[in-house]
């Protein structure tokens, strides 16, 4: 197993990176970048590759310019980022609870946001877009802490029990959203449904340049995550011995899983399962540290959110489907295996 | 800045200790003096307090009063991380995430030696190598934990504590759920890592176990020590009889010289 590893500063500053994780990375990378090709070139109105490739670098034709720079590419943009985001909302959220099978759209964080950021919408129609994100963070918050308090954060053990609470209270607060929806009389009714799917369509530069800065955001805040991540993986005592402030690192991290699915809801809405897969296929892909794991979490999330989207915009063309329904549709299978998985191995 | 291990040889006084758990008083005003270097066993029965007595040290639980401390320094004035330097912790039933290999497994001993932007150092690879070399895990290096027998993967749990590089190791329950093969095959490893200077805490249910491999003894009873010293001294019919309700007889060995209990069976 090769390792690439740097150090300076008199070994003050010393990475290392498993040679496959990287390779891996960069393979994701790529795909990040075809997925953007492909999602500015593809859909109703013709824009070729070449003019694709143009609008990229701002270099495109006038009518090619406006499809692909004004409304596919900031779409395509946001659901990565959007995507990104929700995958290490899971992972933290993973981490924390000790569940593998935890997912902020499963347990209902994504829907304290959504429904939080409904209400706002209702009481207060003119409020500034940033109030959305904060009512979204609260209102994943409040949901994060019920389910916590109905099951308990030292846990790993009542997983089953963590999970069906989580997935009621899920059912409770998208009920409650959609009643609010039909008895709030919101002008915008339509949009806030499509927005509640899960989807991307009406995304323009205001929504990348505001997950671009959850995005800025969250890179440190990974760093930051990784060890303490590492360690809570062996168990509260272990963690504690190996010098973690166990209850502190967990409210941080539970605090930054929420605020990653609440910056991802408040422009997308919930969107399921990204959360729930994207850690667990990072680490079947490749064998990394905590770091590099996040790493490539937040790159698989980003693809699995533009694939979405560009399958749900062209598969059924002109007919769109939001990017939420089809990671629901691809997302649910998988589920259903992890949890197989994750039940033989509780009761061997 | 060179991260050198801190310089202490790894003396525990623990005085007037007493925990709560919920309700019980799970500890009541426990002196207990650990020598450096040497093996004490922890034993008793179930609830007796042995394990939280372990944990209080460990800074897991926290003492209701009284003082713990490690050379002279008392633990709660220590960080995290400098605490972490002293002494290292096996749970009884750690968690082994999916996937681990076994460097991986032993490198995490090395957290308290690591920082934000220092991921790895040649001290770091040092220790995990001389851990893995000390436990007879190198072989496994890059398998999964899951492949390995019981006994293989416990020995790879006590080389991730000893790649944390502590003066002192602090063992709960270290042989459950082992077969006795294997059991004597761990204690064997803590006698000779005691032997080599490590102030070695374990918690254990083998009377015998510990009577054969352990320099000290100590005996609890309701949250309070109730009897400490060598096994010779500690391991009789009377201490025996109180701390465990056992009626039994103790033997010598015939080849170690070391004290054995047979516990009466006939009806």
């Amino acid at each position: 197993m090769s390792v690439l590893r740097a150090s300076g500063l008199g070994h003050r500053v010393a990475f290392e990176v498993p040679a496959r994780g990287a390779a891996m990375l960069a393979g994701l990378a790529s795909l990040i970048g075809a997925l953007l090709l492909a999602s500015l070139a593809s859909g109703s109105a013709d824009v070729g590759l070449g003019d694709a490739l143009a609008a990229l670098v701002g270099a495109a034709s006038d009518r090619a310019d406006l499809v692909a720079t004004e409304f596919r590419l900031p779409r395509a943009l946001t659901a990565l980022m959007a995507g990104g985001l929700l995958a290490l909302s899971g992972a933290l959220l993973q981490g924390t609870t000790l569940n593998p099978l935890a997912d902020p759209a499963l347990v209902g964080v994504s829907q304290g946001a959504g429904l939080a950021v409904i209400v706002l919408a209702v009481l207060m129609p003119a409020a500034p877009d940033a109030w959305r994100a904060l009512a979204a963070f609260f209102g994943g918050l409040s949901a994060a802490v019920v389910i916590l308090s109905l099951t308990g954060m030292r846990s790993g053990g009542v997983q089953t029990r963590f999970l069906l609470t989580g997935i009621g209270l899920a059912a409770f607060l998208s009920a409650m959203t959609t009643a609010l929806l039909t008895y709030g009389r919101i002008s915008e009714a339509h949009e806030a449904l499509g927005w509640l799917a899960g989807s991307v369509r009406s995304a323009s530069w205001d929504e990348v340049w505001r997950s671009a800065l959850a995005t800025a955001a969250a890179f440190p805040i990974c760093m930051l995550a990784a060890r303490p991540l590492a360690a809570l993986r062996l168990g509260d005592d272990l963690a504690a011995s190996l010098g973690h402030r166990v209850i502190r690192a967990r409210i941080a991290l539970l605090l930054a899983s929420v605020a990653f699915a609440a910056a991802s809801v408040s422009v997308v809405g919930p969107v399921a399962f990204v959360g729930l897969l994207a850690p667990h296929a990072a680490r079947r892909l490749a064998h990394a540290g905590p770091g590099l794991h996040l790493a490539l979490t937040w790159a698989i999330g980003a693809c699995l959110a533009a694939a979405a989207d560009l399958v749900g915009r062209t598969a059924f063309g002109p007919v769109q489907i939001p990017a939420g329904l089809v990671t629901a549709l691809v997302g649910a299978p998988c589920f259903a295996l992890l949890m197989l998985r994750t039940h033989r191995k509780e009761t061997p | 800045m060179a991260q050198t291990a801190p310089k202490t040889n790894g003396r525990v006084v623990v005085r007037g200790l007493s925990v709560q758990r919920g309700a019980v008083h799970a500890l009541r005003g426990v002196d207990l003096d650990v020598a450096p270097g040497g093996m004490t066993a922890l034993l008793g029965r179930n609830g007796c307090g042995k394990s939280t007595l372990l944990k209080t040290i460990a800074r897991i639980l926290r003492p209701a009063a009284g003082t713990i401390a490690i050379d002279g320094t008392p633990v709660d004035r220590l960080s995290p991380r400098a605490a972490a330097q002293r002494m290292a912790l096996l749970p009884q039933a750690p968690i082994l995430p999916e996937g681990m290999r076994v460097r991986d497994l032993v490198a995490q001993g090395r957290h308290p030696h690591r920082g934000l932007v220092r991921h790895w150092s040649p001290a770091d690879d040092a220790a995990i190598a001389a851990a893995m070399q000390a436990t007879d895990v190198a072989q496994f290096a890059d398998r999964p934990l899951e492949a390995l027998s019981g006994g293989q993967r416990q020995r790879c749990w006590i080389a991730m504590t000893l790649a944390q590089d502590t003066p002192i190791l602090l063992l709960d329950e270290p042989t459950t759920y082992l077969d006795l093969s294997v059991q004597l095959e761990i204690m064997g490893l803590l006698a000779r890592l005691a032997r080599e200077g490590r102030t070695i805490l374990v918690v254990l249910h083998e009377l015998n176990l510990a009577a054969a491999f352990a320099d000290r003894i100590v005996m609890m009873r309701d949250g309070r020590i109730d009897a400490e010293g060598t096994p010779d001294a500690v391991m009789t019919a009377p201490v025996l009889s109180r701390v465990f309700g056992l009626d039994a007889r103790v033997i010598a060995d015939p080849e170690t010289g070391r004290p054995v209990c047979l516990p009466r069976t006939a009806a």
